[in-house]
């Protein structure tokens, strides 16, 4: 449970680059990594968290989403329709916060599912995801610069057992 | 974006849906791997295909034999062709095997063995359908070469395989009911005997969580020694419940209980006092959240055999239930007849049920937040009817519940549930409406919402009105009509078809046919 103490209080966190952000205790804490490295250290604010897999350009623009949705309710535990289609929309700012290159992408999907912020890991691969929707095998390999190293013959027996599988 | 860690691509790859999932696999050896354990996880073989009562007529005669041979072609293929896959066979987790034919399968069931000696992941395995009966062969693969299996749905179990699966130490969930099945439709004969059960359910009873039996089985084999394990009870035509009531007053553990075809509710645990006077403190059953009560009704056929039934004091326990039980997540209440093809009526107009009915629509606004909400009307006066309305839409339907389903819509109140109630429920996902009256001899029908009426509802993903379900979600988005769902799916529905877990428990445990006695058919003016 969070104090009033603890939403005036400010985290330090340094990137891999040495770079220090100090970020308000509400935005740091939509990362449940971070969440749970301040609950081990306790009352000494002064200490600095080290963040060895995220660099500080890709921190800024996951401390930019942690600010916007700093006052979001927390999630909801593992949800049962996981195995379920899910809908693939986002949110209007998001969608306009993941408007980056595909590098850029991939970081922060990277550092979403290290710093364990499901939301927006789960922005990310959505976008991912909306990115192959309807496209063709060459179509994905072209758009994510992947080598088809498939026999012709192979392609042929996995478009046969993709017949075994079924929609669920 | 796919050469990072393989979690961080199975993350994006379940997001995708089945066609998308299939164009990934065909991009790199890479992708076919990660693609595959979401593709393959669940396999399904159909052998035979299913007919119910309604279907076995001369017109479907042809499409049935076509249907039977594309099957027996598909299954083999998926036999052989997963046993000769390491890499796919490794990564199913669930095999389900619908079989409805009078064939031996002699040659199917020597390869379902071999397939399952290939089977290393195998968590759960379910033989539907139960004819052929579960096979003595296919129980010893299993126990042979999957001994961690957790969870078994056999239909058709006898003494041997029965004796057989005591080899399963691991067993976590076993059903000996097809969650699909509902009274009136052709059983599976059992040879089952209770001394033997008890000895499977004895050898899980310290881990045993989900159990599924006939009530016949139920009422002669003792489940006490699990009712600290079990969460998930279900007891198919249940009948006069016996032993139940013990077993609910120790099941501290139990979160789901659906009883159908039953007597009467006097099993359910409701302590002394009044319903005005209850201490949530005493309450048996602190964990349950799904509740699903149907009572039998004795037809005119079976109606001095079965007696009739005291609706008003069943409403009162029923009522008593849930104001000892306000947090259930999912409720269904319905009356249903013992028969469901039989065309003779119930007497359902011989009850007042002006008088017991007020007391459901009671209990129903006793529930806080019910997420999924069933239940069926009798033929009601209009003002008792308007006010059963008004009580459930005004206890807050609107705000919490995702699924709903309405069964016996009396003639107004098809409109006014239409007009009234659905447009204010925001959040609603599923729907099933009724306007079949399987408990009355009724000599009119009165029409459902059209489709349009049905677009009116935002949430709405899937609509079931009768035994039509269609998928509104696909009929918007391509801004047409599609079909509606096949009879085969309807019979073999599963969790997956359904927009969320609530509109599945909804329709588990519950026949959906097409065989309505429509007799004549009226508009109303409305």
């Amino acid at each position: 449970m969070s104090t009033t103490e603890d939403k005036t209080r400010k985290v330090k966190l340094v990137t891999s680059d040495n770079e220090e952000f100090e970020v308000d205790w509400e935005v740091a804490t939509r990362s449940v990594l971070i969440k749970h490295m301040l609950e081990d250290i306790g009352e000494s604010e002064e200490q600095a968290i080290p963040l060895p897999n995220v660099t500080a350009n890709v921190l800024k623009k996951v401390l930019e989403w942690c600010e916007h949705h700093r006052k979001d309710p927390e999630p909801a535990p593992e949800s049962s329709d996981d195995n379920r289609k899910r809908t693939l929309e986002i949110g209007d700012w998001d969608a306009k916060f993941i408007q980056v290159d595909q590098e850029m992408l991939f970081e922060i999907i990277l550092a979403a599912n290290y710093l364990d912020i499901k939301a927006l890991l789960d922005v990310g691969c959505k976008t991912v995801a909306n990115m192959i929707k309807g496209k063709q095998p060459e179509e994905i390999r072209k758009m994510f610069n992947i080598v088809n190293d498939f026999t012709p013959e192979e392609e042929a027996q996995i478009k046969k057992e993709n017949e075994w599988a079924e929609d669920r | 974006m796919f050469h990072g860690p393989a979690e961080i691509s199975v993350e994006i790859l379940s997001r995708c849906d089945f066609d998308d999932l299939k164009n990934a696999s065909l991009v790199s050896r890479q992708l076919r791997r990660l693609s595959s354990l979401l593709l393959f996880r669940t396999v399904s073989i159909h052998l035979g295909v299913w007919e119910i009562e309604e279907d076995r007529g001369e017109t479907l005669k042809e499409i049935n034999e076509a249907k039977v041979e594309a099957n027996a072609n598909r299954s083999l293929d998926i036999l052989v062709g997963l046993a000769g896959n390491p890499m796919l066979a490794g990564v199913v987790r669930r095999l389900t095997i619908f079989t409805f034919t009078k064939s031996f399968l002699v040659f199917e069931l020597y390869h379902v063995g071999l397939l399952l000696s290939k089977l290393t992941n195998l968590e759960c395995f379910q033989w539907l359908g139960g004819s052929p009966a579960f096979s003595s062969r296919v129980a010893e693969a299993l126990t042979q070469y999957c001994p961690s299996l957790l969870s078994a749905s056999v239909i058709g179990l006898d003494d041997s395989t029965a004796t057989t699966l005591c080899n399963l130490h691991h067993l976590r969930a076993l059903e000996l009911v097809d969650p699909n099945e509902h009274t009136g439709e052709w059983d599976p004969p059992t040879d089952l005997s209770p001394q033997i059960l008890q000895t499977l359910l004895n050898t899980h009873s310290n881990t045993l969580a989900s159990l599924s039996l006939p009530g016949a089985l139920a009422s002669s084999v003792n489940i006490l020694r699990s009712a600290h394990t079990l969460t998930h009870l279900f007891i198919s035509r249940a009948g006069t419940c016996k032993g139940l009531d013990l077993f609910l007053q120790h099941a501290d553990a139990l979160r789901s209980l659906i009883v159908t075809d039953c007597d009467t509710l006097s099993f359910l645990p409701v302590g002394r006092g009044s319903s005005s006077d209850v201490n949530l403190n005493d309450a048996s059953l602190p964990a349950l959240r799904d509740l699903k009560l149907i009572i039998s009704l004795p037809t005119s056929l079976n109606a001095r055999t079965r007696g009739r039934r005291d609706f008003f004091a069943e409403s009162q326990t029923l009522l008593k239930f849930t104001s000892l039980h306000p947090d259930l997540d999912r409720f269904d209440f319905s009356l249903e007849p013992s028969l469901y093809f039989e065309r003779g009526g119930s007497n359902m107009y011989t009850y007042d049920n002006d008088k017991w009915f007020p007391n459901v629509v009671k209990a129903i606004c006793k529930l806080k937040a019910a997420k999924a909400l069933g239940f069926s009307f009798p033929s009601l006066s209009p003002l008792v009817l308007e006010k059963a309305l008004n009580d459930i839409y005004e206890n807050g339907i609107s705000w919490y519940c995702t699924s709903l389903r309405i069964s016996g819509l009396a003639e107004m109140s098809c409109s006014q549930i239409t007009y009234e109630l659905l447009p204010y429920i925001t959040g609603l996902k599923f729907l099933w409406l009724s306007n079949h009256r399987p408990l009355e001899n009724h000599r009119y029908v009165v029409p459902l919402p059209t489709l349009n009426d049905l677009w009116q509802i935002r949430s709405l993903e899937l609509a079931c009105l009768n035994s039509d379900v269609h998928d509104i979600r696909n009929i918007r988005r391509r801004a047409g009509k599609t079909e509606p769902w096949s009879r085969e799916k309807i019979r073999f529905r599963s969790p997956s078809d359904f927009p969320n877990d609530d509109a599945y428990w909804l329709m588990s445990h519950r026949l959906i046919t097409t065989k309505y006695d429509l007799g004549e058919r009226v508009d109303f003016d409305f």
